[in-house]
């Protein structure tokens, strides 16, 4: 059933792709994706290209993805390490969501971080003392790492 | 006569022909005990024999396994001059005069001196037949199913063809239970033809977990010219079920179109109660199935597109959009399952942790209902706690290890 319903978002994500993000397989195996997500407009990450890392479970879509970011990405929710603080990645996953849902999940969460269920609380509490410095930093990254 | 003879299944209470059962329904009346082997003429008991080796008067008895000769026939029923006769099925219905026979199947053999014998061509004025005498009499069981080889010779009533469901099953000489046929064959259509449109309009529902059409959608195949056309969509409801399955699979695999799910079992939705979104049964299963934490069970409860609680499922091979046929199906459900002894309440030998809410049938063996047992609360330091229903088998426990420490 899994790689059945993968191929079928697939197909869906190359009949009908989302703006600002993209998905596809890395070489032959189907439960291992790699997407991309612009920058939201609105945000400090505007003009940045992120890479992001997906690993289906066996039981796909009963159990959620893994997803990590591969750029390093300046963010409340999101670690040095790549991952993502995201309830809809963790308890709240349901198996009616999609990739695409998730990865558009993603580019919320860039535009509207969660300072209060935060994966980094340094970022979250500059976040939320002095918000033009947390800007400015991200800013920074987003040329150093997800630019060019 | 029959009808003063016991029928041998309404003896053994199994005679499905009821009040137009030929034999008697008297348990007065004696069973026959005519020995039906001395009868074809080879009886291996002989003289030994149990059952009475007389021949009945031919003039007398007219049971169905009695050969009945040829003047036996009435005359309305001869095959017509042209041949095989045909019956509309308009006539059917009217059975007051009762109308010629329809002879399905042909004549294999006939004897020579056939139309002498009924005197055809001579007999041009009003037939008389004995409509009491036929009333009582069966149906051939072959023409029933549309071809009898004896044709015109056979000894049984030919029955006139049923628009409804193709048999020829009318009695002609029993206008009312023709009429009771009619009717059922007619609801029986109707039923039929609801389901068809219920899994026509089911077959684009999408399962919002495997993101496939539940049951096997029109196909693709439906848009090409000519020959090619699908058979679903022209109507192929009707085909035979296992040579759709065959063609649809062989057809459709290779347009890869259609076919949601292989196998059969998977092709039905799973109704939540309490929101209107579409899962088969077997994903909206394994989703809440996957629950290992009580939290968890929170999320796998609910509708995985918008979160809404539902505490059951149902299963249904169509998809119920109107809010009527959803209640009416859950009902259909609750009832059905209530007839289902509960396992765990195990005839009254276990303890269902359902209790009174349960769905299915908490009874005894001797199908008396469980007493409805109310909750007796205690008041305790902590506050109010529940206590648990009083078994015999809880106090041998405890009497069967005092004992054996004991004796230790």
């Amino acid at each position: 059933m899994a790689s059945k319903r993968i191929q079928k978002e697939l197909m869906d994500l190359q009949k009908d792709p989302p703006t600002s993000c993209s998905a596809g397989p890395v070489g032959e195996d189907l439960f291992h994706w790699q997407a991309t997500i612009m920058g939201p407009a609105e945000s400090p990450y505007a003009g940045g290209v992120f890479f992001v890392l997906i690993y289906f479970p066996p039981d796909y879509p009963f159990k959620p993805p893994k997803v990590n970011f591969q750029t390093k990405v300046y963010h409340p929710n999101v670690n040095t390490q790549g991952s993502i603080c995201l309830d809809i990645l963790k308890e709240q996953w349901s198996p009616a969501l999609t990739i695409s849902k998730v990865l558009l999940s993603i580019c919320s969460l860039l535009t509207d971080p969660n300072p209060d269920d935060p994966l980094v609380p340094e970022i979250a509490h500059i976040y939320k003392t002095d918000r033009s410095k947390y800007e400015e930093t991200a800013r920074e990254w987003t040329r150093k790492y997800a630019m060019g | 006569m029959t009808n003063r003879i016991l029928c041998k299944y309404y003896a053994s209470g199994a005679c499905r022909k009821g009040d137009a059962c030929p034999f008697s329904h008297d348990w007065n009346d004696p069973m026959s005990q005519v020995c039906k082997f001395y009868l074809l003429g080879s009886c291996g008991y002989g003289n030994r024999c149990r059952y009475n080796h007389t021949r009945p008067d031919r003039a007398t008895v007219g049971s169905p396994s009695s050969p009945v000769g040829f003047r036996n026939i009435p005359v309305a029923s001869r095959p017509s001059p042209q041949g095989t006769a045909a019956v509309s099925p308009a006539s059917a219905a009217a059975a007051s005069p009762p109308p010629p026979l329809a002879s399905p199947g042909f004549c294999m053999r006939l004897p020579e001196n056939f139309d002498d014998e009924l005197g055809w061509g001579e007999v041009p004025e009003e037939p008389e037949v004995d409509v009491g005498y036929w009333a009582k009499q069966p149906l051939c069981s072959m023409a029933m199913k549309g071809f009898c080889a004896r044709g015109a010779t056979c000894p049984y009533l030919h029955g006139e063809l049923c628009s409804s469901c193709g048999k020829w099953c009318l009695h002609p000489y029993r206008p009312e239970e023709s009429a009771k046929h009619a009717q059922r064959c007619a609801e029986e259509r109707a039923k039929k033809d609801k389901d068809e449109a219920l899994r026509r309009s089911s077959a684009d529902v999408e399962c919002g977990i495997c993101l496939e059409q539940a049951l096997p959608a029109v196909c693709g195949a439906a848009g090409l010219e000519g020959s090619a056309g699908c058979l679903w969509s022209r109507g192929a409801g009707r085909l035979c079920r296992l040579a759709f399955e065959l063609w649809a699979r062989a057809w459709c695999m290779s347009c890869q179109t259609v076919m949601g799910k292989e196998r059969k079992a998977d092709r039905r939705f799973g109704i939540l109660t309490a929101c209107d979104h579409s899962f088969c049964l077997g994903c909206i299963r394994g989703w809440r199935a996957g629950a290992t934490t009580n939290s968890a069970e929170e999320v796998t409860r609910s509708c995985p597109i918008c979160r809404t609680r539902s505490h059951f499922i149902v299963p249904s091979t169509f998809w119920v959009s109107c809010a009527d046929d959803k209640e009416a199906l859950v009902q259909n459900y609750r009832e059905k399952l209530a007839m289902i002894p509960c396992k765990h309440f195990n005839y009254g030998n276990g303890s269902c942790p359902f209790g009174g809410s349960c769905f299915y049938a908490h009874a005894d063996s001797s199908g008396r209902p469980e007493e409805a047992q109310t909750l007796r609360h205690a008041a305790t330091e902590d506050g109010v706690s529940v206590l648990q229903p009083v078994r015999l088998s809880s106090f041998l426990d405890g009497f069967d290890r005092a004992t054996r420490l004991t004796h230790a």
